[in-house]
């Protein structure tokens, strides 16, 4: 789920950067420390602006100044239970990986229907129930998430397409 | 004695992770009240942000999360026009009874039916009637270009 969130965070400035662009300054610094990480337990996708650089203050011993920027960014973050779409890009006998936005999901073989087998003897290996529903690398799929681990940095999760309305999408 | 008066003299205990969960109720830790964004409202905002970026002429950052945000974006956004992303915001907005979370899933998710909407988030099962969960549905699919 996409959210615009404000968020806060201390940046250091050199002092030969004191002069006439701190803010813009401070604001460069924030973009490339931030975005594009994964904090806590959500993705911080984009920067959108600052609306709050405090006053610069000098940390004693180091010289550097440091400010507290407000700002606004959109983050994405994954919920257990939420129905999310994503597009499968490995498979093997265990189950298969779906790239959702920036998480990787992976769906076990315990999480699909019964009627979903494995095939490794097609082009490419499959799982399929020999009636409509194919996942192959590049098919569109709807699950559920189940469970989410996080550790500093990065995120992973697994999901179900076990229920009703989940598996393939008719693109 | 108010408590208030002097700094905290430890770190306050953080609030349990791991209970977040977005099942039957919503507990959505310290996102409960945060403006949420559609699909496809998330891929106007971002495009938007990488126009000015380029026009302003600087480093437009492009890291691996954004772009692999970028693409599942372009893959699964239903709506393409800005107007048509405005006016299923404006029908969603009109339903307070509904959370943040639920109007914005019901826009990227583009159910067919209400059963299938109230299946795939369950916490809406009691706040709104069959009968206006469909018409909503409905009028989202008119506005919406292949």
């Amino acid at each position: 789920m996409f959210f615009l969130h404000n968020l806060e965070r201390r940046v250091t400035l050199h002092p030969s950067y004191f002069g006439r662009n701190m803010h813009e300054l401070v604001t460069t610094k924030l973009v490339k420390d931030v975005e594009g990480t994964c904090v806590g337990d959500y993705y911080i996708i984009a920067i959108m602006d600052t609306f709050d650089v405090s006053e610069g203050r000098i940390l004693p011993g180091s010289g550097l100044a440091e400010f507290t920027v407000g700002y606004r960014a959109v983050v994405w973050r994954p919920f257990k239970g939420e129905v999310v779409d994503g597009i499968t890009y490995s498979v093997n006998q265990h189950g298969f990986f779906a790239q959702v936005g920036p998480l990787r999901l992976f769906v076990s073989a315990h999480l699909m229907p019964d009627e979903m087998q494995w095939d490794a003897n097609a082009t490419p290996p499959q799982f399929t129930n020999n009636a409509d529903m194919v996942i192959e690398p590049g098919t569109h799929i709807r699950a559920k998430v189940i469970g989410l681990r996080t550790e500093v940095g990065q995120m992973w999760a697994i999901g179900s397409i076990n229920g009703d309305f989940l598996g393939c999408l008719q693109a | 004695m108010s408590d208030q008066a002097h700094a905290p003299t430890s770190r306050p205990k953080p609030p349990p992770a791991g209970e977040e969960e977005a099942s039957a109720t919503l507990k959505l830790g310290e996102f409960q009240d945060v403006d949420t964004l559609t699909l496809s409202e998330a891929s106007l905002v971002i495009n938007a942000l990488m126009v000015k970026r380029r026009k302003d002429r600087k480093d437009r950052n492009e890291t691996d999360v954004l772009n692999k945000t970028l693409d599942y974006l372009d893959a699964f956004a239903r709506f393409k026009q800005k107007e048509n992303v405005e006016a299923v915001e404006r029908l969603l907005s009109a339903h307070k009874e509904l959370t943040k979370f639920e109007r914005a899933q019901i826009g990227s998710l583009c159910c067919d039916s209400a059963d299938e909407c109230k299946t795939l988030i369950p916490s809406l099962a009691e706040k709104i009637s069959d009968e206006d969960l469909q018409e909503l549905l409905d009028e989202m699919a008119k506005l919406m270009t292949s």
